[in-house]
């Protein structure tokens, strides 16, 4: 809930600070979004199974979206759709945190 | 603690990614997203681009060169003789492009006579005789090759001629015409005669089998062309 509400409020402030990135950077900026995203559901799951660990999640946050975006510039360079396997990957770990958090949530609320 | 040090840490990682987020998506519908595109449509795209921009430079200097005469004839202290006589060059001009000057220059000049028909009889006799196609394809070849101007016996080929044959001569702007037909056209010298000269163009064709018209192939480095004589009738042309 923390996190949606700071989405929204980052959205926002995206929207109305009307930050210019060049059009050629878009391709590597949703490869590293995809990788952020994951890291922050990561952070969620952590913190609800009570073994949340900042620096990992700091380590992860930036790591990741780098690594992302580096690979998907590479994959450009190459020809080859590397992007793809960030999104698979990231995408399936999306899920699975969701559903880890999904249970935990309920447990908790069964548990109430 | 641990609690509320996670959760800022969650709260400004998702500031972060909203703003990212929102840095991406675009509500225009009139941008297109990114399209990725596969190396035989991007070599054509690249094409494609390269000759807008260069159909883009041409209409610029046109439109410059176009604004300078506008100005030109704008300004008021441009004595009415001067206008005329920037009138009367630019027709010069037209008329020159058209074919209706002489012009000169370097180019080749190809002589072409009948063959000697021995029997009369023989039904191959006939390709013996340089016939309307043959100056047709002679003709599309120098254009092929890039001649500026051609003449055949001193009739200029401009593009409403005609080549009607007619027996044992040929007919060019009305004009009657028999062998030996020489023709000669201005251009670059070196690309004409390697283009004509092909094995699968005019001359090696009228000189080979079965028909052995004889073609005297000459480099002049003047050669004269006169300007086109008739007229260019627009009955049915109007301008769209």
């Amino acid at each position: 809930m923390i996190a949606f509400i700071g989405l929204v409020l980052g959205i926002l402030i995206g929207i109305v600070w009307n930050v210019n990135i060049p059009d050629k950077f878009t391709p590597y900026m949703s490869v590293a979004i995809l990788a952020c995203l994951d890291s922050v559901f990561g952070a969620v799951r952590s913190l609800l199974s009570k073994n949340f660990q900042p620096d990992i999640f700091i380590s992860g946050f930036f790591g990741n979206a780098v690594l992302a975006a580096g690979l998907a510039y590479l994959g450009d360079k190459m020809g080859v759709p590397i992007y793809l396997a960030a999104v698979i990957v990231f995408g399936g770990r999306i899920f699975d945190n969701f559903a880890i958090i999904r249970r935990l949530l309920i447990e908790k609320a069964r548990s109430l | 603690m641990r609690n509320n040090e996670a959760n800022i840490f969650i709260f400004v990682a998702s500031i972060i990614i909203g703003i990212l987020i929102s840095m991406n998506i675009s509500f225009d519908n009139s941008k297109k997203a990114t399209v990725y595109l596969d190396a035989k449509q991007y070599q054509d795209s690249y094409n494609q681009r390269n000759i807008i921009y260069s159909d883009l430079d041409n209409l610029k200097t046109q439109y410059a060169s176009l604004q300078k005469k506008i100005t030109n004839y704008v300004m008021v202290d441009k004595s009415k003789e001067d206008v005329v006589k920037e009138i009367e060059n630019e027709i010069d001009q037209n008329k020159f492009l058209l074919g209706l000057t002489a012009v000169s220059g370097p180019g080749v000049r190809i002589t072409m006579n009948d063959a000697e028909i021995t029997d009369f009889n023989d039904p191959g006799a006939i390709n013996a005789l340089v016939h309307n196609f043959d100056i047709y394809f002679l003709i599309n070849d120098l254009k092929n090759a890039g001649a500026e101007a051609i003449s055949i016996n001193g009739q200029r080929i401009v593009d409403s001629s005609e080549v009607y044959c007619f027996h044992e001569y040929l007919r060019i702007n009305g004009q009657k015409l028999w062998a030996p037909f020489v023709i000669e056209a201005i251009g670059n010298q070196t690309n004409i005669k390697s283009y004509l000269y092909q094995l699968d163009k005019e001359i090696p064709y009228m000189e080979g089998e079965g028909r052995g018209i004889s073609v005297l192939y000459e480099v002049p480095d003047k050669v004269i062309i006169p300007p086109y004589a008739g007229d260019l009738p627009n009955t049915y042309l109007k301008v769209k």
